[in-house]
């Protein structure tokens, strides 16, 4: 029987040819409301013929992605709604990635599950920012994103007619949701609703940790002098009331906080996403893990550290320390991320 | 090769597919006729529906979303036709568990392949509706 599915292949490939025009064709026209159904239907029914074949073909990355499109239209089918420009956008990624896992089988045969990550917390933050959840079940208002201080509620509204209308013109396939360039649609969002960092700025406004701390200043002169540098070993910083260690083993950089989009649902613990250079990653709260959120405070940053290649954020006030010496309570990050399980958020 | 023969008539039974993907349309034939059966196929509801009533088929195979008619329409007309009712109908989806009873509540017999299927699955449900 495995013949049957090298016979197939050309098939499908041909029929993807059909079905995505017709869905692409539905993001590009970016309807603000459901007053055309049948383009919206018809999308859905693409999207929804071509996850079903996929599976039929083993392209497992391609069947995925269009469950996660057809799961979107298919709520705005039920609700008579359209998606939000945020929601466009993700979903216009996603099919954009669809169509290069479609390039790429077409010239190699098989498929790798490389980049889809990025396409799913895309779909996620947008459904967030609609107060959709990926599962459908919670419908959250704005007013939790509000309480944040990141997200400005006016955003949630339809675009004026001039973007609205900037948008329609918008024709090219995005490749990155937060590409510098600027192409994908989230990025315009950066100036009215500071979701993101500004692009073409300075990355994240990222603090070089090695350039201001006394400690490194010591570890430099050593070298210069030709002696060992010392060891430094943690990263102290506060949060709140509280001091933690960080081992220097995980740590990634210290970076200003980024604007943080909390989401809907999400445990006390974990602060919210952050878009780092590209990146999206969890900030955890650590004042939220042993009783209540940390207060907000003006002068937040984060430190960004990696665990068996997965990267996410702790919160934190002030500049953090480099020391030799702990202080406070001692955060081992892999310890962390296995008793909060933040790798699967 | 070895073939499926319909002994009441002494010819291979003969397999109705009704879905609006020719991906789907050739996996299926493509599965079938190794075993023999004779296939026809429908893009849409309606086209299902005229051959349907021609060539009266030995069972079906029918896709949940369809255009122009939906496959809980098309089942409807199958039961209100006199000389269709009773044909063993397949429905195929991914649309899952929950919408495949809710159709199979509808339409007493009905048999549910979920998509993506495998070759055996589909061969086992329609021996099985056949025999």
């Amino acid at each position: 029987m495995d013949d049957i599915r090298e016979n197939l292949l050309p098939v499908f490939l041909q029929e993807a040819q059909v079905k995505i025009p017709v869905v692409e064709s539905f993001l590009t026209a970016r309807t603000s409301s459901n007053c055309d159904g049948s383009a919206l239907e018809g999308a859905y029914r693409a999207i929804h013929t071509l996850k079903g074949t996929a599976g039929l073909v083993r392209a497992e990355a391609i069947r995925k992605i269009a469950l996660r499109i057809e799961k979107n239209l298919e709520r705005h089918l039920e609700d008579d709604s359209s998606p939000t420009p945020a929601e466009y956008d993700a979903l216009t990624l996603a099919l954009a990635k669809i169509s290069e896992l479609l390039s790429a089988l077409n010239k190699s045969g098989s498929l790798q599950e490389t980049g889809t990550v990025g396409v799913f917390q895309a779909l996620d933050l947008a459904e967030a920012f609609s107060g959709r959840s990926s599962s459908g079940a919670a419908r959250i208002s704005e007013d939790l994103f509000a309480e944040d201080g990141v997200f400005d509620a006016a955003d949630s509204f339809p675009p004026s007619p001039a973007v609205a209308d900037a948008q329609r013109h918008e024709a090219a396939l995005p490749v990155d949701p937060f590409a510098e360039d600027g192409r994908f649609g989230l990025n315009k969002y950066r100036a009215s609703a500071s979701f993101f960092p500004a692009a073409g700025g300075t990355p994240a406004s990222c603090t070089d940790p090695f350039a201001e701390d006394p400690q490194i200043a010591l570890a430099e002169s050593g070298r210069s002098g030709n002696r060992p540098a010392p060891e430094v070993r943690y990263c102290c910083f506060t949060l709140g009331e509280e001091q933690f260690s960080l081992p220097t083993g995980h740590l990634v950089e210290i970076s200003d906080l980024p604007p943080v989009v909390a989401l809907p649902l999400s445990p006390a613990y974990l602060h919210g996403m952050v878009n780092l250079r590209g990146e999206v990653i969890p900030v955890a709260d650590l004042a939220a893990c042993s009783g209540e959120p940390s207060p907000v405070r003006a002068s937040r940053r984060m430190v960004v550290v990696e665990v068996q290649g997965e990267q996410f954020a702790f919160l934190c006030d002030g500049v953090p320390e480099l020391s030799l010496e702990a202080a406070g309570t001692i955060i081992e990050p892999a310890d962390f991320v296995n008793r909060y399980r933040l790798s699967e958020t | 090769m070895e073939k499926k023969i319909d002994l009441m008539n002494a010819l291979p039974a003969q397999i109705l597919l009704v879905d609006d993907s020719p991906t789907v349309l050739c996996f299926a034939r493509l599965i079938l006729q190794t075993r023999g059966y004779s296939v026809h196929m429908a893009e849409d509801g309606e086209q299902g529906l005229a051959l349907a009533k021609r060539i009266k088929p030995d069972a079906i195979f029918i896709d949940y979303v369809l255009p122009n008619m939906s496959g809980r329409t098309f089942c409807e007309m199958i039961s209100r036709d006199s000389s269709l009712r009773g044909t063993p109908l397949i429905l195929m989806t991914s649309k899952g568990d929950d919408v495949a009873s809710k159709l199979q509540g509808e339409f007493s017999g009905m048999r549910y392949l979920a998509k993506p299927f495998e070759p055996d699955e589909l061969l086992a449900l329609l021996e099985l509706v056949l025999a």
